[in-house]
């Protein structure tokens, strides 16, 4: 980038003037001096007003229109105030206006209201096209960061910050700026905000839940697996037992005695079993009327209201309704009545067939009379089918209950009578009586185990329902623990990241920093006072060493060599931005750029000879500078030294005014040469 | 209102551990609609509309939290006419609004009322019974049909039937 021309329209206190920049290898330093209050300051701001609509005036920026224009023009009439930076970058000419347009809102209105604001950026190429950019801020932006333009447009004030103790902050900022590094230590500082939530989703959703989960269910299935095997070992028992039972019937068969009392036994345990079968087959008889029926007695009364006042209805003639009403919405929402007369809203034809609809009774209700009607009887039917059923099921019950009571007296009575038989068997030395005692003990024994099988049975039960609910518990669980694990691998690839970047923005940041020291040790040593050294420490304060004591001295405001050091490496950060733009290598970050600079009062209160070695840095500082400073600083040694490389000079002559006829203005007039030799 | 259009209505009900008990353990109801239709028609005796329309939503819809919430389709009761008699005539006299008739949502709805003070009411009775309860349930159906004595109504209902027949279905 190359400055050109600076042309300001009403900017505060110049009405219209111009400033054309230096340009050339040799002499590429352009100075305005003037007194204080001249307008100094104001030049310096106009640039990054009319590139960043910045100014960095104590004033409100509703101030900036000349106090003379606005004078010259009544209440209600506007004035332009104007700022145009004609300037090159990358072969291309570029001029940047930007507009308010403020308007006199009174006779004593001397700072006017903005009523309309413009910026534009129009370019040439060097084959000749021309036009305007859409979007001029961030072409702007494109060409010149903002974020720079402390490095690039800056005062004496800077100056001294970036030299004074603790400057780290401002010399680290510096750097990172140059080197487009500020978005790497966004992301560092987002990327720790990242890796905090996904640590509190580690922390939401991770538990020894699952792990518990787990043992619950291996323990339960366990469980399940032990309670099976104590049922097949009982059902073996019983089984066992059942044919111990009917080895001891054979027995009793086989004594002569006892054989007719056995075979009585067998038929009336066969009849028992029939009973008890039929007994079964009629309670699920009873049930399925249960069932299907039960409710009927409960809701009859309900249905007989409803019928009672659906006939009621039919009595009144609201049901069922002349013409239904849903043939009625058909021809009107098709528009046609079955005569072809076209029905339309708001005529005859339409209100007349409207008028059929019945708002007696609502659609549908018709069908639902007639379906509930239309059972009625078979309801009734089915109530009375229950009851009749329901009667006659239990009288058939309780009959085959009193034959089983009565089959089950007989079979007491001969066990009674086997149990008192003591005649032994001459084969097996067994009485009928031993086998019957045997025979009711495996009985009982048999039936014990049935019991114990059926409670080992609703053990499982309870147990398979309770794995179901874990197999539920599990699978939320690992969901929960899957979400765990998936942000725990995302904390970690978060911190992995963001430690790299840390690395790497370190990494980056010391490069700068000792390529930049290198810089200004090397260009401080052939300037600077003998006998002093400047660095950039570890820690990124600019520090200046006095050799001869061989520590940190905390120089002089006043001395020079601070404000040598500072100017030193802000060139450095020039030549960081010049040599990245021209380096052959992609630049992630940054591409750098070739830049002016624009300083205001850079000699503060500096000695005339420490004014004089300042003199000798600014020109080395940037291939294009331009220097703004008050009359005093110039005279002597300044103007001396820079007079052979300032090839365009500038005066700021002011005039306050009287506040009456005429208003404070300045004109900015160009200096001959012979001018410049005479200062 | 077609029965296409209204196979989807569905309504929550509060399944308590009766319900369970009944058609799983003891297996005197074939399945959970049967004894839904049977715990209304207990509910619409034994209850009143003033008491049902006090319950809330959770409390006759069941929750989902507490594993109480059961879903009652209407197409279960689409092929089953007297089903769809009970809830037109409960949901009817519910609301003495002749729409119930035809509105499924409005009849499942009531029916989870009065199947809630229903249920209730079995729990009590049979909630604790060791044994499948069918010869209490028998009783119990017997004693309310005995004092409700709806048999006196037969004739009248009879008429009734015979004065459609001849007025509206032969139309």
């Amino acid at each position: 980038m190359q400055l050109h021309r600076l042309h300001l329209t009403n900017f505060r206190q110049f009405r219209s003037e111009t400033v054309e920049f230096a340009l050339g290898d040799d002499q590429n330093v352009t100075v305005v001096h003037g007194q204080n209050g001249s307008g100094k300051t104001t030049l310096k701001n106009a640039f990054l007003w009319v590139l960043y609509e910045e100014s960095n005036f104590n004033l409100r920026p509703d101030k900036l229109a000349s106090q003379g224009a606005l004078a010259e023009v009544n209440a209600g009439e506007t004035v332009a105030v104007e700022a145009a930076l004609e300037f090159e970058h990358e072969d291309v000419d570029y001029e940047v206006t930007r507009t308010y347009e403020y308007q006199r809102q009174a006779s004593d209105d001397y700072l006017g209201e903005i009523v309309d604001e413009e910026l534009s950026l129009s370019y040439e190429t060097a084959d000749g096209k021309r036009g305007t950019r859409q979007n001029p801020q961030r072409s702007i932006e494109q060409i010149l960061p903002e974020r720079l333009s402390d490095l690039f447009f800056f005062d004496g004030e800077y100056i001294t910050q970036l030299s004074e103790g603790h400057s780290q902050d401002e010399v680290k900022e510096a750097i990172q700026n140059i080197m487009g590094l500020t978005i790497i230590e966004r992301s560092i500082r987002h990327l720790g905000e990242v890796e905090g939530r996904f640590e509190s989703e580690v922390q939401e959703h991770g538990s020894s839940e699952l792990s518990e989960l787990l043992d619950t269910r291996s323990e339960l299935r366990n469980e399940v697996e032990d309670l099976t095997g104590s049922i097949e070992t009982k059902k073996e028992s019983r089984q066992r037992l059942r044919e111990e039972i009917s080895e001891i019937e054979r027995k009793l068969e086989g004594i002569e005695e006892a054989a007719e009392l056995q075979e009585e036994r067998n038929r009336l345990e066969s009849r028992q079993d029939a009973l008890q079968a039929e007994i079964a087959e009629i309670n699920e008889s009873i049930d399925a009327e249960i069932s299907k029926k039960g409710h009927l007695p409960f809701v009859m009364p309900a249905i007989e209201a409803t019928a009672q006042d659906l006939d009621d209805l039919r009595e009144r003639g609201e049901i069922p309704s002349e013409v239904s009403n849903q043939f009625v919405d058909k021809l009107l929402a098709q528009g046609e009545c079955i005569c072809g007369r076209r029905l339309e809203e708001g005529t005859h034809p339409y209100d007349s067939v409207e008028a059929y609809r019945s708002d007696a009774a609502e659609n549908g209700v018709d069908q639902a009379a007639i379906r509930i009607i239309s059972h009625l009887t078979s309801i009734q039917d089915e109530q009375a089918e229950y009851l009749d059923t329901v009667d006659e099921l239990l009288a058939e019950r309780s009959d085959l209950r009193d034959e089983l009571t009565s089959v089950d007296e007989q079979l007491d009575e001969i066990q009674g009578e086997l149990e008192e038989m003591n005649i032994t068997d001459p084969e097996t030395g067994e009485t009928p009586s031993e086998l019957e005692s045997a025979r009711t003990r495996k009985k009982s024994e048999r039936e014990e185990l049935k019991r114990e099988i059926w409670d080992l049975e609703r053990d499982i039960e309870t147990r398979e329902e309770r794995l179901e609910e874990i197999g539920e518990e599990i699978d939320e669980a690992r969901q929960e623990e899957s979400q765990a694990e998936l942000a725990r691998r995302r904390m970690q690839a978060t911190s992995k990241v963001q430690q790299q970047l840390e690395a790497s923005f370190e990494q980056l940041q010391n490069q700068v920093r000792e390529y930049s020291n290198d810089l200004v040790s090397k260009t401080f040593d052939e300037i600077a006072t003998k006998g002093y050294e400047a660095e950039i420490t570890d820690e990124f304060e600019l520090r200046i060493r006095d050799q001869l004591q061989g520590e940190y001295l905390e120089v002089d405001k006043s001395r020079g060599e601070r404000q040598i050091a500072s100017l030193t490496f802000i060139g450095s950060l020039v030549q960081i931005a010049r040599e990245r733009y021209e380096s052959d290598t992609d630049a992630e970050y940054f591409s750098g750029g070739i830049y002016p600079i624009v300083m205001d009062s850079p000699f503060g209160a500096l000695d005339d000879e420490h004014r004089r070695t300042v003199s000798r840095v600014i020109p080395r500082m940037a291939e294009q500078v331009v220097v703004l400073v008050t009359d005093s600083q110039w005279r002597g040694p300044v103007a001396s030294e820079m007079n052979e490389i300032a090839s365009r000079q500038y005066r700021l002559d002011f005039d306050e005014g009287d506040g009456d006829t005429s208003y404070p203005r300045s004109r900015i007039v160009e200096e001959e040469i012979s001018q410049k030799v005479n200062q | 209102m077609s029965d296409s259009s209204t196979a989807t209505t569905r309504q929550y009900y509060h399944r308590h551990d009766i319900y369970d008990k009944m058609v799983s353990d003891w297996e005197i109801f074939d399945s959970l609609v049967d004894f839904f239709v049977f715990s209304a028609s207990v509910g619409y005796a034994v209850s009143d509309r003033p008491t049902v329309n006090t319950y809330d939503d959770k409390e006759f819809q069941g929750k989902t939290d507490d594993g109480t919430r059961g879903e009652m389709l209407w197409m279960h009761f689409t092929d089953k006419p007297t089903y769809r008699a009970v809830a037109a005539s409960i949901a009817y006299q519910h609301t003495s609004d002749s729409s119930a008739l035809v509105e499924p949502e409005t009849q499942l709805e009531v029916l989870a009322r009065y199947a809630h003070a229903g249920a209730m009411r079995l729990d009590r009775e049979f909630g604790d019974a060791a044994n499948p309860p069918r010869d209490g349930l028998v009783s119990f159906i017997d004693k309310f049909h005995e004092a409700d004595g709806t048999t006196d109504n037969e004739d009248i209902l009879s008429q009734i039937v015979d004065s459609f027949d001849s007025d509206m279905m032969s139309s």
